[in-house]
């Protein structure tokens, strides 16, 4: 018998306690590691963001509309290398189920300017350019549905009262939302629109790219300058502080996690001490044997942490993995719509494995140590007269 | 004249509870030669366990002297105590004790681990000590899966896998049958005249002290001269 086989021993004493005190962990630390990968895939959003590109929208709200007309005064600013009118469409493609990707019409001939990071063969971008009902759709998207060069998709409007058919033109790499987005022509929607409804041209957003860091603050103050005084006054501001606005819309979200993060370490470390409290004090007179064996303090109160650190490490890591097969490596949980395209990707990374399993040592840790340190303290006379 | 392995000078141990002192042990003074099988006998509440805790120094005496081969049992600090104990004591109590999740063969293994042995050379002490017990063919059963006097007979394979200088038995047939008690009485008399073990027996059973060399009674926390015996009433 080793150390580790008179550990395992006793953490199996009372099997049923220990499973069920193994799967409390184990829940706990799948919604940890859910929570904390939501806070990450914030902050890789945010870091994916280019520092050059200005989203410029209504000062009031981006829901408020700004004229097409803003765009000419805009490309007159220096510094500014490319603008296009830009607005989130959020129609349906076949069913909800299917419409897993987000979608945004822009000016096809500047679009490149401003999302450099695109990678579409020149072919592909000449065809999109020219055909006004042409859509680009992100690699990934494509290989998902199916879709192929010349297939028609139909999105059905939601937020705008309009249908557009569009044809695949093009298949791009690069990121843009993990190469899970579709553009399309401005015009056709501003078209569809007028035609359908007799609607004005509008935008929801201006997206721009200036020509170095040093212009974007000159920039953003010269635009909102420019149209201070106008019907339509406009907010502008980096792609990461739009980004990270757009977030804080849904709540403060890192502030809910790390309050849900410590409700839930707090029940788990309570249910862990319970646990481990009851099976410290069965186990009282035994100790007392040990003692009276040769075992000193610091021996006891080692092989009863281990316990603890073993019965909780144990969960953490079943939490932890769980989360990491059902959303990353099986994409059991289709987290684009779950999430209203906000979010194509959920990966529980190694980091948040780690810091699972640090949360679970933590609370086997803290929970082991006082009852623990109080049956190593006890006089070995005093540990014999215990009736447990 | 050699030096006793057990020398107890003056030793009183008063307990106080509140404002009430209890007088467990008052004034004793004992000597116990290497090699003896020493009963100690009294009623309930006479002072036997305590004394016996002093000497393995699981208690602290309020006043005199302990001395085990020569050590001062009460100057040690608890590291030292459970270094030593695991080196110099073995005990064998009424209730067995043995750990319940672990075999036989683990439980007799269980004081081997502190001590920095092999995995082999621990098989074979532990194999030894089970076989000297009569229990070679017990090695992987749980200590539910045996008899009483089994049970007991593996406490005591526990207590000598050490090797120690003296085992310290408290009413180690307290729970048997008279046929396993007298197997496990037997057994303590065989350690001592075999292997030489210095044995103190605690008992208020007048047929288990029968089996030591010599008998010591204790009334009231007094330790009465040899050949005298505690009192009739007393002892119904």
């Amino acid at each position: 018998m080793s150390y580790p086989g008179f550990i395992w021993k006793n953490g199996m004493r009372n099997k049923r306690r220990t499973v069920l005190t193994v799967l409390s962990v184990s829940l706990a630390i799948f919604v940890l590691s859910t929570l904390l990968t939501l806070v990450h895939e914030i902050d890789r959003n945010l870091e994916e963001s280019n520092p050059l590109r200005l989203v410029t929208r209504h000062a009031v709200s981006p829901t408020n509309m700004l004229p097409l007309r803003h765009r000419a005064r805009i490309e007159q600013i220096p510094g500014v290398v490319a603008v296009t009118p830009f607005t989130w469409f959020g129609g349906i493609y076949i069913d909800e189920a299917h419409t897993d990707f987000a979608q945004f019409a822009c000016d096809p001939r500047v679009l490149f300017d401003i999302y450099t990071e695109i990678r579409l063969p020149p072919e592909q971008r000449r065809a999109f350019i020219r055909e006004r009902t042409a859509v680009i759709v992100g690699r990934r998207k494509a290989e998902e549905h199916g879709w192929t060069l010349g297939d028609r998709i139909t999105l059905r409007g939601t937020v705008f009262p309009v249908d557009l058919e569009l044809t695949i033109r093009g298949i791009f790499t690069g990121s843009v939302n993990d190469e899970s987005s579709i553009f399309f022509h401005h015009e056709y929607f501003e078209q569809a629109l007028k035609e359908t409804m007799g609607w004005p041209a509008f935008t929801a957003m201006y997206w721009l790219r200036v020509d170095s860091i040093s212009s974007v603050s000159r920039v953003s103050q010269a635009i909102d300058a420019l149209f201070r005084n106008t019907d339509a006054p406009t907010k502008t501001e980096t792609e990461r502080a739009f980004q990270a606005e757009f977030f804080t819309m849904l709540g403060n979200l890192k502030t809910l996690v790390a309050t849900l993060s410590g409700v839930i370490l707090f029940t788990l470390l309570l249910v862990t001490m319970n646990t481990m409290a009851m099976s410290v004090r069965e186990r009282t007179r035994e100790i007392a044997i040990m003692k009276s064996l040769g075992f000193r303090r610091r021996e006891v109160l080692a092989l009863l942490i281990a316990e603890g650190l073993l019965m909780t490490l144990t969960g953490g890591l079943i939490g932890s993995l769980v989360a990491r097969l059902i959303f990353t490596h099986f994409a059991l949980v289709d987290i684009g719509r779950l999430t209203l395209n906000i979010f194509q990707r959920f990966e529980v990374t190694g980091e948040v494995i780690g810091l699972g399993l640090l949360a679970s040592a933590l609370v086997g840790l803290l929970s082991t140590v006082i009852p623990a340190s109080r049956a190593a303290r006890l006089t070995v006379a005093d540990g014999l007269r215990h009736l447990g | 004249m050699t030096q006793p392995l057990v020398e107890i000078r003056n030793l009183s141990r008063i307990f106080r509870r509140d404002s009430v002192e209890v007088v467990a042990l008052k004034d004793i003074n004992l000597d116990i030669p290497e090699g003896d099988f020493l009963a100690l006998m009294g009623p309930s509440g006479s002072g036997k366990t305590t004394l016996l805790n002093i000497i393995a120094g699981l208690d602290k005496p309020t006043s005199g002297v302990v001395r085990v081969g020569g050590i001062e049992v009460q100057r040690m600090n608890e590291d030292e105590l459970a270094e030593w104990r695991n080196h110099h004591v073995g005990f064998v109590f009424q209730t067995f004790n043995l750990i319940p999740v672990l075999t036989a063969f683990e439980n007799v293994e269980l004081p081997l681990l502190l001590t920095g042995l092999s995995g082999q050379e621990r098989r074979e002490h532990v194999l030894t000590a089970l076989k000297l017990v009569g229990l070679a063919d017990r090695v992987d059963h749980y200590p539910r899966q045996l008899s009483g006097g089994q049970e007991q007979r593996v406490a005591i394979a526990r207590a000598i896998v050490t090797d120690p200088t003296i085992i310290l038995a408290d009413e180690p047939t307290g729970n048997l049958d008279a046929r396993s008690a007298e197997e496990i009485l037997t057994l303590l008399q065989q350690l001592n005249e075999q292997l030489h073990k210095t044995i103190i027996l605690v008992t208020h059973d007048p047929r288990a002290a029968h089996y030591a060399k010599h008998e010591r009674h204790l009334e009231k926390g007094v330790l009465l001269p040899p050949g005298v015996t505690y009192t009739v009433e007393e002892r119904a």
